[in-house]
């Protein structure tokens, strides 16, 4: 260890942010842009926007495998090649090289450069609303979110009007809509179910995909072109990730150091002062271990690996690991439950197709338990669906139709038959004992102990998915769809790679982990606002909400500074 | 996990199969495949493709040149089993073929490509139902199913394919949810 390589004032700053992914970006833009020397860390690689896109022009014959996972990705990644394909492999991590343990199974899915999942993410943005801000203290699980919908509403607009976020407004109490660029268009499938639904449902709404991508050009990134590549990271910024928005904002200021390949291991506690004094982290090239400083810290390293940093700063004051007095912390993991819908085919239309290869589907706002009668059910929360229509295209045509020869090939190469898709993301309650704990037996290559997770869902998630199958197909039924299947796949925790709760929000130090503003009840000056902050799940999609508690955080972090509260 | 993997596993469920348990011994599935044989199938696998997706008015197989993906999918992409049951696959062709009409496949006229393929595409067309489903778990796609997999997967993203059989659009720029079919309207190559 040599702490004097430079002297400790050369590693001070104003502030520090562990981790660039979607949170950990906005952090580093807010605080940059509010005039702080911010240090941001980054425990993989550098990828710079455009140049590091190194598969995003590339046709699908430029590819060996025609896109797919070859059996030695199957077997060295059995993790995250549940999740990555031949386009977008080099923006996850390699299994062997960050082991974790599954009590139960969990697929732990991660991007670990700069940009993190931000560059892979699904892009799906909507607001929680009260109905979510509400439901702990109203059916008694768990603790009460410390805030409500009309303390964040202003900072989704704030985020909103960054990031650019295509939707349609529907007026809808649960699903609040937001500073929307142009929606996209639903298809004319899409439509006629938009349509049905509306009659034949009462108050249920099938609106297009609220979603992270540009209908126009917007603050320097040009509008997104329509070719569904997403993942592979985008030349033209269509859509938004950290290395296409906010970290060039953050650099932009000159107020950013940017430190790729900084694992840090533990936040450093001044016990004399009672704050916080900085961070310490292992290169992980070097395994030189440096110790920063700053006033404040903002912790974004993810669910997971927040909950891992906190239970690994163990001092005197903290033998539980930091601001953990409750044994809260890595506790009520989260994820959506999913992989539960029905699908059915249209006939008609026969002579429509669409263009373009548009990046969204549609989604159907949660109608279960809104605190009426009609759409009460015998479980608790709710779901929405996401889904789309389409004519079956080749992929689905050449695995299924018998045959062979040209008869074979000319179905092969058509516009196949409609269908409909819709699969529903439920809310998972939290549960102390779905957790995150250390396990000190083995070690990584850097030394540090593994995480351990522990996490199941239980009598109400199971009662949710037949809810949210039964509704799936009842909806295509009575919409005019045939040949309607429901169906029910085998859910891993983690697939939805929607982690959170593992340092709640709460009014009270004794049974949350974070106040009102991310600020750890124990610790003023450390921030905390990925998805470990979350008091309950709800069911929408929840990075949105991330980079709108981020902004929040850091408005308020900065304030306190500058009273010389921190 | 994504929209269409969830559409995606639901496919390998109701479309891939089982071959007839007659023939195969379970125990010549888990020997290490020679691979090597490949190579010396090369004309067969590229004359089977083509059956499969012949020329026409557009490109085929052949003209798609595929058997190169075909192999490399069949090293990198595919289990143990899968691989032995498609190398036996292709011997069986050869001695099924020399029995029916004593030469080898690649010098057989359309007539007699075809009959061959309809024979083992209807000894390895995928049981329905539950049956398979469990053949499938025990003993992976059948010889036959892998090889149209691969031609399908081949010609629909290589250059001919893609841009001749298919309509590609390398950058859309725009989305449009309802136009109509114009005459001989091909499929999207990519979604």
């Amino acid at each position: 260890m040599n702490l004097n390589i430079k002297s400790a004032q050369q590693r001070t700053y104003d502030a520090i942010v562990i981790g660039s992914g979607i949170s950990g970006g906005w952090a580093a833009k807010e605080l940059c842009e509010k005039g702080l020397k911010t240090l941001v860390l980054e425990r993989g690689r550098n990828v710079e926007h455009v140049k590091d896109y190194v598969t995003t022009f590339k046709t699908p014959w430029e590819f060996q495998h025609g896109g797919l996972n070859t059996e030695k990705d199957l077997s060295e990644d059995p993790v995250q090649s549940a999740e990555y394909n031949e386009g977008n492999r080099h923006f996850f991590v390699r299994d062997k090289e960050h082991p974790y343990i599954q009590e139960k199974p969990f697929n732990w899915i991660r991007g670990y450069q700069v940009g993190g999942r931000s560059l892979t993410w699904g892009r799906q943005s909507y607001r929680l609303s009260d109905l979510d801000f509400e439901a702990n203290l109203k059916d008694g699980h768990a603790v009460d979110w410390p805030i409500r919908y009309q303390d964040i509403a202003p900072w989704y607009s704030y985020v909103e009007q960054f990031a650019g976020i295509s939707g349609q407004p529907e007026g809808l109490a649960q699903l609040p809509d937001g500073e929307f660029l142009p929606p996209m268009e639903m298809n004319i499938l899409e439509k006629h179910f938009r349509e049905q639904v509306k009659q034949r449902f009462d108050g249920r709404c099938v609106t297009i995909g609220r979603v992270a991508n540009l209908t126009r050009g917007w603050r320097g990134r040009a509008p997104c072109q329509y070719r569904n590549l997403c993942s592979r990271g985008c030349p033209y910024g269509g859509y938004f990730s950290s290395n296409a928005a906010t970290l060039p904002a953050a650099a932009a200021t000159g107020n950013m150091t940017l430190r790729p390949f900084s694992i840090v291991s533990e936040i450093l506690y001044d016990k004399e002062k009672g704050s916080a004094s900085g961070v310490r982290i292992i290169d992980a090239e070097t395994k030189e271990v440096i110790d920063f400083y700053a006033k404040i810290i903002f912790l974004n390293a993810s669910t997971i690996g927040s909950a891992f940093v906190l239970l690994h700063s163990t001092s005197d004051a903290f033998p539980n690991g930091l601001g953990n007095s409750s044994d809260l912390v890595g506790r009520h993991l989260m994820d959506h439950h999913f992989k539960v819908g029905a699908m059915g085919d249209y006939h008609g239309m026969e002579d429509w197709y669409y263009e373009g290869r548009r990046p969204t589907g549609i989604y159907i706002p949660r109608f279960r338990n809104l605190g009426d009668t009609a759409s009460k059910r015998d479980y608790l929360r709710g779901f929405g669906y996401q889904g789309y229509g389409e004519r079956e295209g080749w992929m689905y045509t050449g695995l299924t139709e018998d045959g062979f020869g040209k008869s074979f090939k000319d179905k092969l190469l058509r516009p196949g038959k409609w269908s409909f898709w819709l699969g529903a993301w439920g809310e998972t309650l939290p549960y102390a004992d779905n957790r995150v704990t250390l396990d000190t037996t083995q070690r990584d290559k850097w030394d540090l102990p593994l995480a351990r997770v522990a996490f199941s869902i239980r009598d109400n998630e199971m009662a949710m998915r037949q809810d949210m199958q039964h509704s799936a197909a009842e909806m295509l039924e009575e919409s005019g769809f045939s040949n309607v299947t429901g169906f029910d796949y085998h859910y891993v925790g983690g697939e939805c790679v929607h982690e959170m709760g593992t340092a709640r929000m709460g009014r009270d130090p004794k049974t949350s982990v974070l106040n009102g503003n991310n600020q750890l009840h124990e610790v003023k000056n450390v921030f905390i606002t990925d998805g470990s902050c979350m008091t309950s799940s709800a069911c929408q999609n929840p990075s949105l909400t991330y980079m709108a508690l981020t902004a929040r955080a850091c408005d308020f972090a900065v304030g306190e500074l500058k009273k010389g509260n921190l | 996990m994504n929209r269409r993997k969830a559409l995606g596993s639901l496919l390998l469920l109701a479309g891939a199969g089982a071959a007839a348990w007659s023939g195969i011994r379970l125990r010549n599935l888990y020997s290490t495949p020679d691979l090597g044989k490949l190579q010396e199938h090369t004309e067969l696998i590229t004359e089977l493709a083509e059956t499969i997706i012949p020329a026409t008015d557009t490109p085929g197989a052949k003209a798609a040149g595929i058997t190169p993906f075909i192999i490399r999918m069949i090293r990198d992409c595919t289990p143990k089993k899968e691989q032995n049951r498609f190398l036996i696959g292709l011997d069986e062709v050869d001695a099924y073929t020399s029995n029916h009409y004593n030469r080898p496949f690649a010098r057989c006229n359309i007539e007699q490509r075809t009959a061959i393929a309809a024979h083992f595409e209807r000894r390895d067309r995928p049981y329905k139902g539950i049956a398979g489903k469990i053949s499938h778990k025990v003993m992976g796609d059948s010889f036959f199913v892998i090889m149209k997999k691969y031609t399908v997967i081949g010609y629909c993203t290589s250059m001919e394919g893609a841009t001749r059989g298919l309509a590609y659009d390398y950058v859309p720029g725009h989305y449009l949810g309802a136009v109509r079919l114009k005459p001989g309207q091909k499929a999207w190559a990519t979604e």
